[in-house]
């Protein structure tokens, strides 16, 4: 009896395996990781980073294919680690900073995993992944939550993000998010409320990205408003949702991590990222700016850009969900006017900066290659989804996203995107980076470590106080626990 | 097997009185002949765990000189005592070699006391007898007293004394219980006061009960009994810090576990496991917030000692073998962990351990820098780190006896060190102004000591499912 508790602990039994599930997680990940190293190697970074990235890719892969929860769990532990560590290696003390707030919600996230992992091996007699149980899934929910960033946890995706070096920020922003939309399909199926935190992440992801100055702070908001339709399609449970899910999440990567690379392309040349102080660089950068053009048709999803098909299609398979569908088709202007206003800043408008002025030159060919791939990339799969299509989850019939009213209705969200940012840009400009939730956290922190600091000061050194309490307890525990 | 179990009290004891003698002749080889001294040591240690594997037998009962248990002393070797045995045997062998180095210049009675503490320790393990429990639990503490002040400064001493005014009220109280035990049963021997331990009137057996665990509680530094721990560990110099934190604490931890199921946990009297769940709750918790109110990494990393005892108290009040298995692992892990921090941030800092004069300091030690990462995130309780694998096993023993609230405490007690820990990264691995190739590298001997420790702590969890099946029938034979 004892022995099968820890026979059902499974500890020592480490099982990896590809099945039709993870095998789009896997190629996602081989394919944009490699992409990821290629460019973190040219921009020749010390090789502890360089390896920490190749470290991070893995555990990543190990995560998705882990054939047990204990697996599951520990590599989901290391990529937490080996980010952590990714972050803090750009060894500025803004890094630093933003790395101990990563380490603390993920960390909090692993609390909710494990013991919710620990619940359902109890209801269950093993490590096998099965269907949540109802006492497992708010330890499930917070856990994987934190992971994807759902509101309002989302803080740590712009903060890490923005604050890594720009070449391990390519590798780093590709994978964590995505590894909890794997989890939602392993280990959450069928949760009703899941979709509208997809929703809900969706717009208030892609509203404050709207409103960001520095370009991978935009690019951070919008990775939470993306996998807010991850989260929305796999959070339905049907064989089409996990479908359009599984394929916006290699598409998103392939476009993201596109989107970072071209952003860190202008931080290696310009030496910032800050929206208001760039401008006219596609005269210099005429291949980054190309690059990011795709990135940014991509992700607005405009045909026939590969973000247009798994827009159309989790569209429809969100068809008996009117508040989420709706929720997205706003999340989608949104995200037309943001990532117009992130190319208008930083290539089309007049230069007024003198950074600028005295002309950048093109990114390294050891750059450009990976970012050359990715776009090329994202447009095949877009005018052939079908390259991808059989490797979905399950595969079922793709509907044709070129027709008529597929090509309207993938098309006019980012048309009315980036008519709103014509119309709005003065208004724009002017309104005020936000305040995220985080503020407040950080609040609460200060105050828990003052009140941890007031508490150990209050009881150190009281000799006869304490002794007193031994007494007490004595007392207590004969009157008290009998 | 034969005398093994006699010899390895007898032999440490011998070493301590050899060391000044060997000292004051032979000046040049005291530094070979103490690492000799530890790894016979441990060598005997070894053979003793080794030779009881072999016989296959329940437990080994040792009469000295030839008396049987009901007119003479005997000492007994079971599994848990072996378990205990290589734990300690291996902190102590550690603590001797790291302190090679670091306390080259340290005086002969230092190692004369580290023996004593080596020889009561399994003393404590092996006794099958009450009042030899006492005399070992005296002989290791008073021992350890002036090991806290060896450094000479103020607050070490201040340390040490109030150290030993709460380890002697721990005494007292565990010498109360004995008295009471004895008149109640006649016995001192743990065996016969089993047999007869369900007869005691109600109110006796409480009172016995209540003495052990409290008195227990205090040696453990339980909250709220743990205000001694944070300054003796923290003003204690680096190697006793870890003998301290990763052996000592293990004495209490030991006795818990030993006597124990001899009292039937108090059953139909004192509702030990409610107690120690209240206690363990509280102890998870406080610990952890003390550990943030601190700004000196050695009070940190001893707050955090308490809140680990706190772990292990949840998993013996928890009830079940499956929680005493995990406190049992989770005592190897923290062994391995909280010694290997102790030892890296001696390397790390020298002198001060104020976290505001130690900007960068990791990154110009190698290879301590490194492993006391390592050793930190083991205590987070991260993998790939064993006290993941033994904090899993307490959660699910939790979570088996269907309280779910108690396991959410050890994972909320790792958020509440990774803010801590991560405080203290921030600021150990923060580039500083310093010269960045201004790198020390420890001496050979030291970096094997803080390899060990880290590697160390990695192996328990690639061997988690042996080891835990292991400390499962150990702990299956005393509560199953």
């Amino acid at each position: 009896m004892l022995q099968d508790a820890i026979q059902s602990l499974g500890f020592g039994r480490f099982a990896l395996g590809i099945d039709a599930v993870n095998m789009i997680f896997v190629i996602a990940f081989v394919m944009v990781g490699t992409m990821g190293l290629l460019y973190t190697l040219a921009s020749r970074p010390p090789i502890k980073r360089a390896m920490l990235s190749l470290v991070f890719v893995l555990a990543s892969l190990g995560c998705v294919t882990a054939g047990n929860m204990l697996t599951f769990l520990i590599f989901w532990e290391l990529m937490l680690i080996v980010s952590y560590l990714m972050i803090v290696s750009a060894g500025t003390a803004r890094s630093r900073n933003a790395g101990f707030r990563y380490l603390l919600y993920h960390v909090i996230a692993g609390a909710g995993m494990l013991v919710g992992v620990l619940v359902q091996v109890s209801a269950t007699g093993s490590m096998a992944f099965s269907a949540p149980t109802n006492a497992a899934i708010p330890f499930f929910m917070l856990g994987i939550g934190i992971k994807v960033g759902a509101i309002p946890f989302h803080t740590w995706v712009p903060d890490a993000y923005a604050s890594a070096s720009p070449s391990v920020s390519v590798v780093l922003s590709g994978f964590t998010t995505k590894v909890g939309v794997y989890a939602i399909i392993r280990l959450l199926p069928g949760v009703a409320a899941i979709p509208y935190m997809g929703a809900a992440m969706a717009l208030v992801g892609v509203l404050l990205a709207l409103l960001q100055k520095y370009s991978r702070r935009v690019l951070g908001y919008s990775i939470v408003s993306q996998v807010g339709y991850m989260v929305a399609g796999v959070g339905l449970a049907t064989a089409s949702g996990i479908d359009a899910g599984s394929l916006h999440v290699i598409n998103h990567i392939a476009y993201k991590t596109l989107l970072f690379m071209a952003a860190g392309a202008v931080i290696y040349r310009v030496g910032s990222d800050h929206l208001p102080s760039l401008g006219g660089l596609i005269r210099y950068m005429p291949l980054t700016f190309i690059c990011a053009l795709v990135g940014a048709l991509s992700i607005s999803g405009v045909p026939p850009f590969n973000g247009f098909v798994s827009k159309y299609w989790l569209k429809l398979a969100l068809d008996g969900q009117p508040v989420v569908l709706h929720a997205l088709t706003i999340a989608g202007i949104g995200t037309g006017a943001s990532f117009m206003k992130l190319l208008w800043y930083t290539y089309l408008r007049d230069p007024e900066n003198r950074t600028v002025s005295s002309g950048p030159k093109e990114v390294d060919p050891g750059m450009a290659i990976p970012m050359l791939l990715l776009a090329v990339f994202c447009l095949a799969t877009g005018l052939r989804p079908d390259i991808l299509a059989g490797y979905l989850p399950h595969a079922g019939p793709a509907p044709d996203p070129f027709t008529l009213s597929g090509l309207t209705a993938g098309a006019w969200p980012p048309v009315a995107g980036v008519a709103f940012f014509t119309v709005a840009r003065q208004l724009l400009s002017r309104a005020p980076e936000p305040p995220d939730v985080d503020a407040l956290y950080r609040r609460g922190l200060v105050l828990m470590e003052y009140v941890a600091y007031s508490l150990a000061r209050i009881t150190e050194d009281r000799l006869q106080g304490n002794l007193m309490m031994i007494l007490v307890v004595f007392l207590v525990a004969l009157l008290v626990f009998r | 097997m034969s005398h093994l179990p006699i010899l390895v009290i007898a032999i440490p004891l011998l070493f301590a009185f050899l060391i000044p003698l060997i000292s004051m002749l032979f000046p040049s080889v005291r530094r070979i002949t103490v690492t000799a001294m530890g790894l016979v040591y441990a060598g005997l240690v070894g053979m003793m765990i080794w030779g009881y594997h072999a016989m296959g037998v329940d437990r080994v009962i040792y009469p000295l000189g030839g008396w049987g248990p009901d007119v003479g002393i005997v000492l007994e070797l079971d599994a848990l005592s072996a378990a205990f045995a290589g734990i300690m045997g291996l902190g102590i062998l550690l603590v001797i070699l790291y302190s090679q180095d670091y306390m080259e210049a340290a005086e002969s009675k230092y190692y004369v006391l580290l023996f004593i503490v080596a020889s009561g320790i399994m003393g404590i393990i092996l006794t099958a007898d009450f009042f030899n429990l006492y005399v070992f639990i005296e002989m290791s503490a008073i021992a350890s007293f002036p090991l806290v002040a060896v450094s000479r400064r103020g607050t070490a001493l201040f340390a040490s004394l109030y150290y030993m005014v709460f380890t002697l009220v721990s005494s007292a109280l565990i010498l109360l219980g004995i008295i009471l035990v004895y008149a109640a049963t006649g016995s001192l021997n743990m065996g016969e006061v089993a047999a007869v331990f369900d007869t005691i009137p109600e109110l006796t057996r409480a009172s016995i009960v209540g003495s052990f665990v409290i008195g227990l509680s205090v040696k453990v530094a339980l909250i709220p009994f743990h205000s001694w721990l944070p300054p003796a560990h923290a003003e204690a110099v680096s190697p006793i810090s870890a003998l301290l934190s990763g052996v000592l604490l293990k004495n209490g931890v030991y006795m818990l576990m030993r006597l124990l199921p001899i009292f039937g946990f108090g059953d139909g009297s004192l509702d030990v496991r409610t107690l120690l769940l209240v206690i363990g709750v509280l102890t998870v918790i406080g610990g952890n917030v003390l550990a943030m109110g601190q700004g000196n990494v050695k009070r940190i990393l001893a707050c955090s000692s308490v809140a680990h005892m706190g772990y292990i108290a949840l998993g013996i009040g928890i009830g079940g073998a499956l929680g005493f298995a995990g406190a049992l692992f989770h005592s190897l892990n923290h062994m391995l962990m909280k010694a290997g921090a102790f030892f890296s941030v001696g390397c790390i800092a020298d002198g001060s351990f104020e976290l505001s004069g130690l900007r960068g300091a990791a990154l110009r030690t190698r290879p301590a820098g490194i492993t006391f990462a390592m050793s930190t995130a083991g205590l987070i309780g991260l993998p790939p780190f064993g006290s993941f694998a033994s904090k899993i096993m307490i959660m699910f023993a939790a979570i088996d006896a269907g309280m779910i609230g108690i396991a959410a405490v050890l994972p909320a007690g790792a958020v509440l060190s990774a803010i801590y820990y991560g405080r203290v990264y921030q600021v150990l691995y923060a580039p500083s102004e310093r010269e960045p190739d201004d790198v020390s590298i420890s001496p050979w001997q030291t970096t094997i000591v803080l390899v060990v420790t880290a590697v160390g702590s990695i192996a328990t969890l690639v061997w988690a499912g042996n080891l835990a099946r292991i400390f499962a029938t150990i702990a299956d034979y005393l509560v199953g």
